[in-house]
């Protein structure tokens, strides 16, 4: 039993850090701005947390809380370039600012340690603090998309013209849904800092991205839960897979298409959608069935 | 009371006038008809007034606030709402949610308040579902509360449109072919309702093909033809003026 959590706990703890990218990614899809931003604001976290940490000599906590802040606030700086724009020329904004980001952390080297990295940061978080982080995190996530910020994003994705009929102010939960995806990217990327030791700028790039967003595809782009079971999905299939050797990746690439193809709208997404028409057609049947109802039967 | 007023409003697309010159005048607690064939330019007159497409030249005014060139959230938060011609629901979201969404006017709880999760916010929330199920069950339609609004019949889907306006609670509405395509008993359900919120002081704009329906339901009708006033006044007097029947209801 022993060796068997000592094997799995880094596993576990990289799932729960990238619980908070997928989150940090989710966040603007949910509220129809199209920010590929994420590795930028996590890599923004990460040194941020680790320069806190070795050079200015704060704790984990300050330094978490340092990274959060910076990278909300350059969150809500993108959001202003980026509210010219709309759509896939989202997409490539963002894309183009978590390349300079790289490029800034390889030039940056009294910051960032250039090209050889950030090395020696003290392993300052375990199993319980990141387990700690996505709860919390995801009650946050819950509480927001039952609250009018949650109904806005919500409509702004599905009509931004009926958003704007209605008196949403578009541009304002536009600022706020990329503030919110810097600093949950922020957050955990100091989280990452504190728990891999080391930090090189080419690990915040593409294979960041893709993973980050093929979470919350996978997972689903509505629910909250939608996010995590992604990323555990995404996480594990490699473990998953360990026994088939050297065609591991082709099984992977494989099952992502097939859950693609038949959960189109993510795995949590479809099939709450299916189980909660279900249930609302067995409430609907019940109520017409009542003779004291006097709803208007269905055509 | 406030009126809504357009003066000497035209819109050009390119060469195009989609509307010219026209001057309108809707008074709050009236049915006001808007008629006129095929791209005479009401849906034009129903965005200028929204604030989705901007006036070329004249002037929109409602009670002493110049609406002329208001973003659309603007707008909505003057007191004006309106539904599409061709239907817009968040289909994926639930029917109630869609009502709700319409009730964001009158959020009163700060950006902050909402981020920490207050109990004021969740009062809130409480107080806007109350509102959604008071329409529903106004519209009869309590039972579809939870169905995904896309997977509703489409005069369904019209009368959700239409919840979530009054969700507003606006001063003016604005109803783009509010009853094409439903039979008669579904046109006249909606009519009872439309007389109802005229009735409560709300000024209705009705743009409709269904002509039984505008000379049932309107005190006033100006008749449009590329995008130019051809006539205007009580329904019986439309009806036998020779501009409009030549132009409109044919011979």
């Amino acid at each position: 039993m022993r060796s068997f959590v000592l094997t799995y706990e880094p596993l576990f703890e990289i799932i729960c850090i990238y619980c908070g990218l997928a989150f940090s990614q989710y966040l603007p899809l949910r509220a129809g701005v199209y920010s590929l931003a994420t590795p930028g604001f996590v890599s923004i976290g990460a040194y941020a947390g680790a320069y806190a940490v070795l050079r200015l000599g704060l704790g984990a906590p300050a330094g978490a809380a340092l990274a959060t802040l910076l990278a909300g606030l350059v969150g809500l700086i993108l959001a202003l370039p980026l509210a010219r724009l709309r759509g896939h020329f989202q997409t490539i904004a963002t894309i183009a600012f978590m390349e300079i980001m790289v490029s800034l952390e390889f030039y940056a080297e009294p910051l960032t340690g250039g090209a050889l990295g950030m090395n020696g940061i003290p392993k300052l978080v375990g199993a319980w603090q990141l387990l700690l982080f996505v709860v919390v995190l995801t009650g946050f996530l819950a509480v927001l998309k039952r609250t009018g910020i949650g109904r806005a994003f919500d409509a702004i994705r599905q009509d931004p013209t009926v958003a704007r009929s209605l008196g949403i102010a578009i541009g304002r939960y536009h600022c706020l849904a990329l503030a919110l995806s810097g600093a949950v990217g922020g957050l955990s990327g100091s989280l990452l800092a504190y728990d891999t030791y080391s930090l090189m700028p080419d690990q915040f790039g593409f294979g960041m991205l893709v993973t980050a967003l093929a979470a919350v595809i996978l997972g689903g782009r509505s629910s909250v839960a939608g996010p995590i079971v992604g990323t555990i999905v995404l996480l594990l299939l490699p473990e998953v897979f360990r026994p088939f050797a050297e065609h591991r990746l082709l099984l992977q690439g494989a099952l992502l298409i097939l859950i693609i193809i038949y959960l189109p709208q993510g795995i949590v997404d479809t099939l709450g959608r299916r189980i909660g028409m279900r249930f609302a057609a067995r409430r609907r049947a019940l109520s017409l069935s009542d003779p004291r109802g006097h709803g208007v039967p269905a055509p | 009371m406030a009126s809504l007023l357009l003066e000497h409003v035209t819109k050009r697309f390119g060469g195009v006038e989609a509307v010219a010159g026209l001057s309108l005048e809707f008074a709050r607690g009236r049915v006001t008809g808007l008629i006129g064939p095929n791209g005479a330019g009401k849906t034009t007159v129903v965005n200028l007034i929204t604030g989705m497409t901007r006036a070329t030249s004249g002037r929109i005014v409602l009670g002493g606030e110049d609406l002329t060139h208001a973003t659309p959230e603007k707008c909505a938060r003057a007191g004006i709402a309106r539904t599409f011609q061709n239907i817009r629901l968040l289909r994926e979201a639930s029917v109630l949610d869609n009502i709700v969404i319409g009730c964001h006017r009158h959020e009163r709880t700060s950006l902050l308040a909402n981020l920490l999760g207050l109990p004021a916010v969740w009062h809130e929330r409480a107080a806007f579902r109350a509102r959604a199920r008071a329409l529903l069950q106004r519209f009869g339609m309590t039972e579809y509360v939870d169905l995904p609004a896309g997977a509703l019949s489409y005069g369904h889907q019209r009368r959700v449109e239409m919840m979530r306006a009054l969700a507003t609670a606006p001063d003016y509405l604005l109803l783009d072919e509010p009853v094409a395509g439903m039979t008669e008993g579904e046109a006249e359900e909606i009519g009872a309702i439309v007389t109802e919120i005229a009735r409560d002081g709300v000024g209705v704009l009705l743009i409709e093909h269904n002509m039984r329906f505008v000379m049932e339901m309107c005190d006033h009708v100006y008749v449009v033809n590329s995008g130019r006033l051809i006539a205007a006044g009580p329904v019986a007097a439309i009806c036998a003026d020779p501009a409009v029947i030549d132009a409109y209801l044919g011979s």
